[in-house]
C-alpha cells in the first residue's frame, strides 16, 4: 500500500487550493463550437509555489521532493493564506481593513488558530455539512477553506442562522462521513500526489546566485 | 414509471428551450464477476446510489477515462453483436490491483457467462455524489470472454508504470437464441407454433416487420 509523507516545511510565495470539478463538452446543443457544462464528481486540486529556496544547499529538500513522482501520496498542511480562517484575520476585520502576511510557511503555525465541532451527520458523496459558529462569529465566508480529517472543502455558500450554526454548500463532495462533535479545522490537510512533476523540476538550476527557485507544483487530490 | 423517469419528465417538463433544462444522467456499470463484483461509474470519484453501494469514477484527474465502452444499442432478433470493453484495473482498497486481475485471469468461470448490467443515475442540482433517485436499468450484457494484458510504460516523469488490463467480450439477450426448442419469437415461427396448438391465425407477432421475410438457415 502507498505510505502517505509530509509535504517538507519549504517556505512558499503562493498555495492556492481550488476545486475545479468536472465538465463536459458540448453539454448544451447552443449552436456554439465549444461549450462545457458541469458534470457532477469532479477531485479538488492544491497548488504550491515554493518560495526562492536559500537552503537547498544545506538541505537539498526540494531534491527530494522532486523525485515522488511514482504516485506518491503527499499530506500537506495549508498554508495561513487568505483562504484559511484565523482569529489574526477576525480581529483584523474589526481593527484594520487588511491583515498582510508576506510569507507562507508550510509548517509555520498559525495564532489564533480557530476551532469547532460538526452539529449535524452527513454521508460521504453530499455536499451540505452544518457545524456551530457561535463561539466564533459570522466571518467565514464563501472562498474560506474547511476541513474535516484529511480533506479540504471550498466554502461554496454559507448560511448562518439565529443561533450562529452554519449551513455551508462545500465542494468537492465530501469524501467522509461526518458524524456529530467531529472537529471542524480551519486551518486543513490536504492529502494528494504532485501531478505536474515535469514542469516543477525545470528550473532546478544556478540562476538564482545558488538559490533554486523550483517551479509550481500542482498537487490532485488522492481518493481512496 | 420509475422514480427515473418520473425525476426526468419533471426535469425536462415544460421547457421550451434546450439550455434551460440541465438534467445529468451517467451510465454505471456492474460487473458481476463471481465473487470479484466490480462496480465503475464514468466519472470522477467515488458515487453512491440510493442503496448504499459504492461506485468507482473511471476517470482520472487527468481525464483520461480508464473504462472504454462502446455505444450500445438495441438488439435484433437473429444479430449478435459482440461489445468489448476494457478497463485498466484499479487498485481497490483491500484488494490490490494484481488480485482481482490474476483472480479473473486464473478462473475463468468467474467471468463466463456473469451478467455485466449498464444502470442510469441521474444527478440533480444539490445532490453531489450521491443521488437520492434510485439507478435505472439500462442495459444486461452476458460477459462472454475475458482477454488480458499487461503493459509497462515509461510517463513523462520517467517513471515505470504497470498497467493491468481486462477486455471482456459481452454479448446482449439474443446470443445463442437458436439453441432453443422451437426457435425464435418471429412472426412466421409463431404461425407455424400456434398451427400445431391448433390455432387457426395468431397475428401476435406480426408486428415484428423486421423479421417477416427472413429466411434463416439453421446449421444441421
Amino acid at each position: 500500500m502507498t505510505t502517505i509523507l509530509d509535504f517538507p516545511d519549504l517556505a512558499i510565495s503562493g498555495q492556492l487550493f481550488h476545486s475545479p470539478g468536472a465538465a463536459v463538452e458540448g453539454g448544451f446543443t447552443t449552436g456554439g463550437a465549444r461549450v462545457i457544462s458541469p458534470e457532477p464528481g469532479g477531485f479538488a486540486m492544491l497548488e504550491i509555489q515554493l518560495a526562492m529556496q536559500i537552503d537547498e544547499w544545506a538541505n537539498p529538500s526540494v531534491s527530494w521532493l522532486l523525485s515522488k513522482a511514482n504516485g506518491q501520496v503527499f499530506k500537506v498542511r495549508l498554508a495561513k493564506t487568505p483562504q484559511v480562517l484565523t482569529e489574526r484575520q477576525i480581529i483584523a476585520y474589526k481593527t484594520q481593513p487588511r491583515n498582510l502576511n508576506p510569507i507562507w510557511y508550510i509548517d509555520q503555525p498559525i495564532n489564533g488558530e480557530l476551532q469547532t465541532v460538526f452539529t449535524a451527520t452527513a454521508l460521504e458523496g453530499t455536499t451540505t455539512v452544518v457545524f456551530d459558529m457561535a463561539q466564533i462569529g459570522p466571518y467565514l465566508k464563501p472562498g474560506h477553506v474547511i476541513g474535516h480529517h484529511h480533506h479540504t472543502y471550498l466554502v461554496d455558500a454559507i448560511e448562518y442562522d439565529a443561533a450562529g450554526e452554519a449551513t455551508v454548500t462545500v465542494s468537492p463532495p465530501l469524501r467522509r462521513d461526518i458524524a456529530v462533535n467531529d472537529e471542524l479545522l480551519f486551518r486543513p490537510w490536504f492529502v494528494g500526489t504532485i501531478s505536474n512533476m515535469s514542469n516543477a523540476r525545470q528550473t532546478y538550476d544556478a540562476a538564482n546566485a545558488g538559490m533554486i527557485q523550483p517551479g509550481a507544483f500542482s498537487m490532485s487530490e488522492a481518493y481512496v | 414509471m420509475s422514480d427515473f423517469y418520473t425525476e426526468l419528465d419533471a426535469l425536462l417538463g415544460d421547457q421550451q428551450d434546450l439550455t434551460d433544462i440541465r438534467v445529468t444522467a451517467r451510465r454505471c456499470w456492474f460487473y458481476d464477476f463471481n465473487g470479484y463484483p466490480l462496480r465503475v461509474w464514468q466519472g470522477q470519484g467515488k458515487m453512491f446510489d440510493s442503496l448504499g453501494n459504492e461506485w468507482l469514477g473511471t476517470i482520472t484527474p487527468g481525464g483520461n477515462d480508464l473504462h472504454q465502452t462502446p455505444a450500445i444499442q438495441d438488439g435484433r432478433d437473429g444479430t449478435s453483436a459482440s461489445y468489448s470493453f476494457s478497463l485498466v484495473i484499479p487498485d481497490i482498497p483491500g484488494q490490490a490491483a494484481f488480485e482481482l486481475y490474476d483472480a479473473l485471469k486464473a478462473d475463468q468461470w468467474r467471468v463466463n457467462r456473469r451478467p455485466l448490467t449498464c444502470y442510469l443515475a441521474l444527478f440533480l442540482e444539490g445532490e453531489g455524489m450521491r443521488p437520492s433517485t434510485p439507478l435505472t436499468f439500462f442495459k444486461e450484457l452476458t460477459m462472454m470472454s475475458p482477454k488480458f494484458s499487461e503493459t509497462i510504460e515509461q510517463d513523462n516523469n520517467g517513471v515505470l508504470v504497470r498497467k493491468y488490463k481486462a477486455t471482456i467480450i459481452t454479448k446482449d439477450g439474443n446470443f445463442g437464441r437458436w439453441n432453443i426448442p422451437n426457435g425464435t419469437y418471429a412472426d412466421a415461427i409463431q404461425k407455424e407454433r400456434a398451427k400445431q396448438q391448433g390455432v387457426a391465425l395468431d397475428r401476435g407477432s406480426e408486428f415484428l416487420a423486421l423479421l417477416a421475410n427472413r429466411t434463416y438457415q439453421l446449421p444441421k
